[in-house]
């Protein structure tokens, strides 16, 4: 007899954790969490700085006191929880296949399934770096778990490429346990950070960041011994005579995320070719009934509150479904990107009465903005912006009674 | 005194190591770097050639076909992975259109099993090819295999049959005495009565050591390439190479026995046997050539880069031979491509050499040593479950690209080769080979090598000595001085 479960999630990062708590808390009785690491947080039990939680409980906490105010919430329910656990597929069917040390492989059978299980890091291969493969270069991301979880420093002079959050954050912590950092390189003439991070932890230690650079070249012999680095022009192409060379041991990318998702491409799930992540209704169910999709394996966040708002709704609309099996069918309408939007999540809404969410990015940093809403031709909703930056994602609510067509909906943005 | 010393753990070594483990004679396998298979065969294109392509009467084309042969037996026999999924070699103008055809009678001589195939059918069978494609010439006998795995297979079953193996033993002097050489190394002095030299690109360096008359040049041949993610099945079937040209057998599509697929190599003389640089103009080269043969190629999929240096010499052909001024010193050199498909062959052909010098007696208690629980996860439920029970850590899994449980791992620091890098581990057993690249599941890897070897994080390398991961511990009493 096989096991069941109303539903299960896959990953307990906050994303899943808040999945489950929206699952079980919206009258869902069975609820199943996996996780494939020693304890429950994902990522956030290696972001030791602060600067978690201000939307989401109105106070700056660090990432592990952020996983455990979660994890004192999952205490309170009858939620099971699966450690050390590592989900090997699903099925369409929605079978969950998954292996540990004691219970062997089990095979589980959901009535849903929610897909957290977060990103990776885009890796030097990703963006072609030429050299040699050396022991030193590696993702920031690696670099702060050997630091921060396992107490390792990697390096003692460092070179950090790409000025995202998780560069940015190690360049502060690398110098603070010892290491020299000697500069972030961005190849975007704009950093890809959020605004506090470039000032706390690059300004703040004189670290300088060379925008408009990437890497020409890496050298050495086993272990990394110099990086060049070379100007770039606007489109991206290397400027002869710019080259600057940096002798350091050490060369950490922070060069993006991509939200990791071969459980649900193996499925042949619909996939947004931008986002890397499903493609979803404002329930957040994937094209395949029942497996829904919210957090980093979704799309990629800059802050952690927003992951548990989404995975929050996201496991209600779970649980909503296993209890009520709404094949509310007709009146979906399609939400596309427009002028300058890199990408917007939902990409389906269903015409109620209730709020939606709208998540996207800006595709370059604008001044003086004006974020339009349209549905076909009409413009349902404006918003003024001073600054947008494809750094902080948008978070636009809206109650779904102003749709009042069938027409599909776009958003677009636009200098005033 | 040993009876055999081989100098290098390539695909060549391994393979005479392997013949040579059967008789009751001793044999020592000296290498270079930390751990085996670490020069030539860690970074080609992992085919298992056919071998339409080399010289009729050539020793390349002789032990190409025969090595191919062989690989089905040997594979089996140790457990390896290895798929026959034959080869596509496509014309897209006229000049390359009377190029295969030539290839096609070359086969023939070659006593290849071949055919050539119009528009129609290449893209029936494989539907990226492009539209501008002429005429392709099929070889079912096209195999491929992970060369390295292989190689842990045959010095496994080697050792394991009382073969001896030291790594980090560079070779750096050989003296002959009477009928005695001896072999240095910084470490240790050792003695035989013959040497193999299959030490890859240092192979002149070797010789030279025993004779001044180096009759041939080395031509460092570098080769870059891109790996493709698992999961674009749909993109390929078969091996597809592009008619080749006087500088090899250009850029081609490779799918991996793991289910990647490789696009290269690029072919380009350098100065350094250590320069295994990617460049850009490399890998845009790659790209180039393969959009001129390939619709929909997902390079959306790409998750490395890397590149190999193949030893081509000045003689063109494979150099197996004992030298001419110093007897039972037999070279093995020049063994570039195909030298994977023919390293059986090549192998079998030193095993004869000595034969014919001297009977070899037999080993009355040789076993063959079977890969096992490879992959565990691809296994049925039942037998995982009935492994796990042996073996909880067969239930744990470390890599979660390639779904790899620590039990492998385990094992694969206590099997016969005694594993200690990082990248040995990756080879053996494939975690960091994956989508992240070790961006997860390295710290584990670290810490079970770390705990199993009984050595501190801090020593545990990535490949070869001077190449450790971790470099200061932050938490220990007093901090690092």
């Amino acid at each position: 007899m096989m096991n069941q479960y109303d539903v299960v999630v896959i990953g307990g990062g906050a994303g899943g954790m808040s999945s489950a708590l929206g699952a079980y808390q919206n009258g869902a009785k069975k609820v199943l969490l996996v996780e494939r690491d020693i304890e429950l947080g994902g990522i956030l039990q290696q972001c030791i700085h602060n600067g978690f939680g201000l939307h989401h409980y109105k106070e700056e906490l660090t990432g592990p006191a952020y996983a455990e105010r979660l994890k004192q919430e999952l205490m309170d329910t009858e939620i099971d929880i699966k450690l050390q656990t590592t989900v090997l597929k699903i099925t369409k069917d929605k079978e969950v296949h998954m292996m540990n040390e004691k219970d062997g492989y089990q095979v589980i059978q959901a009535k849903a399934i929610i897909a957290s299980n977060g990103c990776r890091e885009r890796t030097r291969h990703q963006i072609d770096i030429p050299g040699k493969r050396l022991s030193g270069i590696m993702t920031a991301g690696l670099a702060q778990r050997y630091l921060n979880i396992d107490g390792y420093l990697v390096g003692k002079k460092v070179l950090i490429l790409g000025s995202g959050d998780i560069g940015l954050i190690m360049a502060r912590r690398m110098t603070l346990e010892g290491a020299k950092v000697l500069g972030v390189a961005e190849i975007m003439p704009y950093s890809n950070g959020l605004n506090r991070n470039i000032v706390q932890c690059l300004h703040d230690y004189d670290i300088p960041l060379y925008l408009s650079h990437t890497i020409a070249k890496v050298s050495g012999n086993d272990r990394l011994e110099q990086v060049t680095l070379s100007e770039v022009d606007e489109k991206f192409q290397m400027k002869e005579g710019t080259n600057k060379t940096f002798e350091v041991d050490t060369l950490l990318l922070s060069v993006g995320l991509i939200p990791d998702n071969k459980l649900l491409t193996d499925i042949s799930v619909k996939m947004n070719p931008i986002t890397n992540g499903a493609y979803v209704n404002d329930k957040y169910q994937t094209n395949i009934e029942g497996i829904f999709a919210c957090g980093n394996s979704l799309h990629v966040h800059d802050l952690v509150d927003y992951v548990s708002e989404e995975s929050y709704e996201a496991g209600k609309n779970a649980a909503n479904y296993v209890l009520h099996q709404n094949k509310v069918k007709q009146n979906i309408i399609n939400v596309k990107s427009s002028d300058h939007i890199h990408y917007v999540i939902p990409n389906q809404i269903m015409l109620d009465n209730k709020n939606v969410a709208f998540k996207f990015r800006v595709t370059k940093p604008m001044e003086k903005a004006l974020i339009m809403i349209k549905q076909g031709n009409k413009i349902v909703i404006e918003i003024k912006k001073r600054h947008l930056l494809p750094a902080e994602m948008e978070n636009v609510k809206v109650n779904k009674k102003v749709f009042k067509y069938d027409d599909d909906i776009s958003i677009e943005v636009k200098g005033v | 005194m040993y009876d055999v010393i081989i100098i290098g753990s390539g695909i060549t070594g391994a393979f005479i190591a392997h013949f040579l483990a059967k008789y009751d004679i001793k044999v020592l396998v000296l290498e270079k770097d930390v751990e085996v298979s670490d020069g030539v065969t860690k970074a080609n294109s992992a085919i298992i050639h056919s071998g339409y392509d080399p010289k009729p009467n050539s020793l390349k084309a002789k032990l190409n076909v025969l090595g191919n042969k062989m690989y089905g037996d040997i594979t089996k026999e140790l457990n390896v992975n290895f798929k026959r999924i034959g080869s596509y070699t496509l014309a897209f103008d006229k000049e390359e259109e009377v190029q295969l055809k030539k290839l096609y009678q070359q086969g023939n001589k070659n006593k290849v099993e071949t055919y050539l195939l119009g528009k129609k059918e290449l893209r029936a069978k494989e539907p990226n090819i492009k539209e501008t494609v002429r005429l392709g010439l099929y070889a079912p006998t096209t195999g491929i295999i992970a060369p390295w795995e292989i190689v842990y297979a045959l010095l496994e079953n080697a050792i394991y049959n009382g073969v001896e193996l030291k790594t980090n033993h560079e070779v750096i002097d050989i003296k002959k005495e009477k009928n005695i050489f001896c072999v240095k190394t910084k470490e240790n002095t050792y003695y035989t009565r013959y040497v193999i030299n299959a030490s890859g690109l240092f192979a002149h360096k070797i010789t030279q050591m025993v004779t001044n008359d180096v009759d041939y040049e080395m031509r460092y041949t570098r080769g870059q390439y891109y790996v493709i993610d698992r999961g674009y099945d749909d993109y390929v079937n078969s091996v597809i190479y592009p008619t080749p040209t006087n500088k090899g057998k250009g850029v081609l599509i490779v799918p991996t026995i793991h289910g990647n697929i490789l696009l290269g190599p690029t072919s380009e003389i350098v100065d350094n046997p250590n320069d295994t640089e990617v460049t850009k103009d490399g890998l845009h080269y790659i790209k180039e050539h393969i959009d001129y043969m390939m619709n929909h190629t997902p390079y959306k999929g790409i998750i490395r880069s890397f590149s190999g240096i193949r030893p081509k010499t000045s003689r063109e052909d494979f150099i197996i031979e004992e030298l001419k001024d110093v007897k039972h010193f037999i070279q093995v050199a020049g063994i570039e491509s195909p030298g994977l498909a023919s390293a059986p062959a090549i192998a079998k052909m030193v095993e004869d050499s000595l034969l014919k010098k001297e009977q070899l007696p037999m080993k009355s208690d040789y076993r063959v040593y079977k890969q096992k629980n490879l992959k565990i996860s691809e296994k049925p439920i039942d037998e995982i479950n009935r492994l796990i029970k042996q073996n909880p850590k067969y239930g744990k899994i470390i890599c979660r690209c390639e779904s790899i449980t620590e039990g492998e791992i385990i094992d694969a620091i206590k099997g016969p080769l005694g594993i200690k890098t990082v990248d040995g581990i990756k080879r053996k057993v494939r975690p960091g080979s994956g989508r992240c690249q070790g961006g997860f599941c390295q710290p584990l890897i670290i810490e079970i090598l770390a705990r199993e070897l009984k050595v501190r994080k801090t020593d545990i390398l990535l490949n070869n000595v001077g190449s450790n991961i971790l470099i200061v511990e932050t938490k220990q009493s007093g901090g690092e001085k």
